[in-house]
């Protein structure tokens, strides 16, 4: 039964076009970062430029210190328009437009952006510039796979969409149900999936994927709350046994015996 | 699905469309060009005295142009790539007639992109577009039509620019001002056919940006991601009904996830057996190749070896030189085997005489072992003494260690013959009275430094630790 294998992580995702680029780390762990494209970029660039010029307001009354004021004014213009992606970058990965739009700089083997990559790929922003307004940076990054533009080809960085930080998602409760067979890996997920994302779907949608899942042996009815039943079961385990992701229920359990 | 189903936030679905345009830019600019090429060629004939009024036009009419490469996107997304010619074909279909009010009073919005494959793709109409729009709607698209306007007056300012870099340093530098504003009708007609030139770059990203944008919301409401898993789970849910909103792509999703249902169907083993070979007979299993090897079949009939021998040579003879050959060849071994003999004695011999005339020399090389050192001479301060007096202060002391070793396994200690001075003063700790002790401690002290570390060691602190010196410092420090 060659053709029902379960779901290759690697088959489709070759040929799928994605925005995805993956690394494996030494450890065979493997990474995907999410490539970040023209129109979040170009609207973090929006946000530093309004920023910077914030700053230049700001510093605007300098003028009135005669030939002094106007040296200070011109050095604070340049380190702006130099070194103030640098700062950034250096400090936290993102400018604070990037910041705004969710973006980060990376090395492109997914370490954090360094001093010299950092440096390089700001410096270059004068190419990318060329002829104008950065023409040939957007020429570039609508080329390459990974959008990127001259200077990120230069320095070997990468932006990429910051991974947010991993909101506890609950499995909507219910009682446990066995599946009527050993489930792979992927359909495992996908259950899981299906019970944490069940509140964004609407109920008619609901029915029909459980129906499509082809898990249920009694009537397609209650389809749904089988398949939550058996999510439940995937993640808290068999009724009264210790789960094997419930280290809370194995605590309760081994409570009692060990103290006599 | 060519595209990764997966949930994605509206920004990645963007980025989505743009990979995706970047895969497939050439037959979406050429599908921009089948439908914008005409129309402008047309206009220009109509309307050359104004170019103004030309690219207003153009610019109206871009919906219209969009929708092409919008109706070859969906097909290809779903993994049917559409030729040249079967493209042309479906233009009626591409442009239908509710492409009107896109291109009439709903050309001025910020949701273009977005609206348009709602509009041409699931077809509602009136307030079921707009409820339609509004569920699946995100403040994307504005920005998607913002950014994707910047990109237009980038790439037409940066190619004028270029083409303005690249004339010659001799040639006079044209007024660049009149590829803006209307003066000399060249220059502003190559400018205006510069910016057509940027809309139709920028058109197949935006397209495919507004798809791809479109694309995610569904894939995050109707979870496409897990019906795509499902359905190559189940071949029952294959061929169930589908209650979804857009039949043009419920049609290519059913065709490119369901698998076959001869692969789920349940099998005897005799069956799975038989396919199991089936497949494993396939030239992907194994291969074969062509080996030559030389194979005993047996002797010839006699006949045809006796017609052979005689042929050739008697029998005796063959026999007589063959086995004059083995002769010969045992011979020569045995002359080799003797040969080598000769040349290894007299080095054998050499080395034993080497170790003679050492063992003569009278200086231990190595500790003093019981099995081949001399036997020690019986008066030990007798010879000590003698040894000192010719400065050879460290025979003395390899004479005195000895001497201790004899007299502990006299004592009855077992000491093994390689047994190191450590191990010696280790058995002896247990033995010996502190004072013999004291004694043992100090020959080994002085004969280590005298034998490993070569260290000069003062002959008077030798002749001290001679049994009767001994006894005599022992005498003195108790009295």
């Amino acid at each position: 039964m060659l053709e029902s294998q379960p779901p290759s992580a690697v088959a489709p995702r070759a040929a799928a076009i994605d925005t995805l680029r993956h690394l494996e780390t030494p450890e065979g762990v493997e990474i995907a970062l999410r490539v970040a494209g023209p129109v979040p970029r170009v609207l973090a660039f929006g946000i530093d430029l309004a920023v910077r010029a914030a700053i230049c307001l700001a510093l605007l009354p300098l003028v009135g210190l005669a030939g002094m004021g106007v040296g200070l004014l011109l050095l604070a213009l340049f380190l702006l328009e130099w070194l103030y992606p640098v700062f950034f970058e250096l400090r936290s990965g993102a400018t604070p437009g990037k910041r705004a739009m969710g973006l980060l700089v990376v090395h492109d083997d997914g370490t954090a952006v360094g001093p010299s990559a950092s440096l390089l790929r700001n410096l270059l922003r004068a190419a990318d510039f060329l002829p104008l307004c950065y023409g040939l940076g957007l020429a570039a990054m609508l080329m390459d796979r990974d959008f990127r533009r001259l200077g990120d080809l230069a320095a070997g960085t990468l932006v990429i969409h910051r991974d947010a930080p991993p909101q506890p998602v609950a499995v909507p409760p219910h009682p446990p149900l066995p599946p009527p067979a050993p489930l792979d890996l992927a359909t495992q997920q996908a259950v899981l999936a299906f019970a944490e994302r069940s509140r964004t779907l609407s109920p008619a949608r609901q029915a029909e994927l459980a129906a499509l899942a082809g898990l249920t042996v009694t009537a397609p009815a209650d389809a749904v709350a089988t398949l939550l039943g058996i999510a439940n079961w995937i993640s808290r385990g068999k009724p009264g046994t210790d789960g094997p992701m419930h280290p809370a229920r194995r605590r309760d359990d081994a409570g009692p015996g060990a103290t006599p | 699905m060519t595209i990764q189903a997966r949930p994605r936030s509206p920004w990645e679905s963007l980025d989505l469309g743009f990979a995706l345009a970047r895969a497939w830019f050439g037959r979406l600019w050429l599908c921009w060009w089948l439908t914008a090429g005409p129309v402008a060629l047309v206009a220009a004939l109509v309307l050359h005295r104004h170019p103004q009024l030309w690219l207003l036009l153009l610019w109206w009419c871009k919906p219209a142009f969009e929708a092409l490469p919008l109706y070859w996107l969906s097909r290809a997304v779903f993994g049917e790539q559409l030729a040249v010619a079967a493209t042309l074909r479906s233009l009626p279909r591409a442009l239908p007639p509710r492409l009107w009010p896109q291109c009439l009073w709903r050309r001025i919005a910020m949701h273009r992109a977005f609206s348009m494959p709602v509009t041409l793709l699931e077809a509602p109409r009136g307030r079921a577009r707009r409820q339609r729009l509004r569920r699946l709607g995100t403040g994307a698209s504005a920005w998607l039509t913002l950014v994707c306007a910047q990109l237009e007056g980038i790439f037409w300012l940066s190619g004028i620019l270029l083409l303005a870099f690249l004339i010659p340093a001799g040639l006079p530098m044209p007024d660049l001002t009149t590829a803006f504003v209307d003066a000399g009708p060249a220059s502003y007609w190559a400018g205006s056919l510069l910016l057509l030139v940027a809309m139709s770059v920028v058109a197949p990203c935006y397209v495919a940006a507004g798809f791809a944008l479109y694309l995610g919301r569904r894939t995050e409401l109707e979870a496409w991601d897990l019906e795509l898993v499902f359905r190559r789970r189940s071949p029952r849910g294959g061929r169930s009904a589908r209650a979804g909103a857009a039949p043009l792509l419920l049609a290519t999703v059913l065709a490119a996830a369901a698998p076959s249902p001869v692969a789920a169907a349940v099998m005897t083993p005799a069956e799975a057996k038989a396919r199991i070979e089936a497949v494993l007979a396939q030239p992907d299993f194994g291969d074969t190749r062509e080996v030559h090897v030389w194979v005993y079949v047996g002797a010839d009939s006699p006949s045809a070896a006796a017609a052979d021998d005689g042929a050739v040579l008697p029998a005796w003879l063959v026999q007589a030189l063959a086995s004059g050959a083995k002769w010969a060849l045992i011979g020569l071994a045995a002359g080799a085997l003797i040969a080598l003999a000769l040349r290894l004695l007299p080095i054998s011999g050499g080395a034993q005489r080497r170790r003679r005339r050492r063992r003569e020399a009278g200086a231990p090389a190595s500790p003093p072992r019981a099995g081949d050192a001399p036997t020690p001479p019986t008066d030990i301060a007798a010879a000590v003494r003698h040894a000192l007096a010719i400065g050879d202060v460290r025979g003395a002391l390899g004479l005195l260690y000895r001497e201790q070793v004899t007299q502990l396994r006299a004592t009855g200690l077992a000491l093994p013959d390689g047994a190191t001075e450590a191990q010696c003063l280790r058995a002896a700790r247990a033995r010996l009275q502190p004072q013999a002790l004291t004694r043992l401690t100090r020959v080994v002290t002085l004969w280590r430094a005298a034998a490993y570390g070569h260290q000069p060691v003062r002959p008077d602190s030798v002749a001290a630790l001679l049994p009767a010196e001994a006894k005599a410092c022992a005498h003195n420090d108790h009295g």
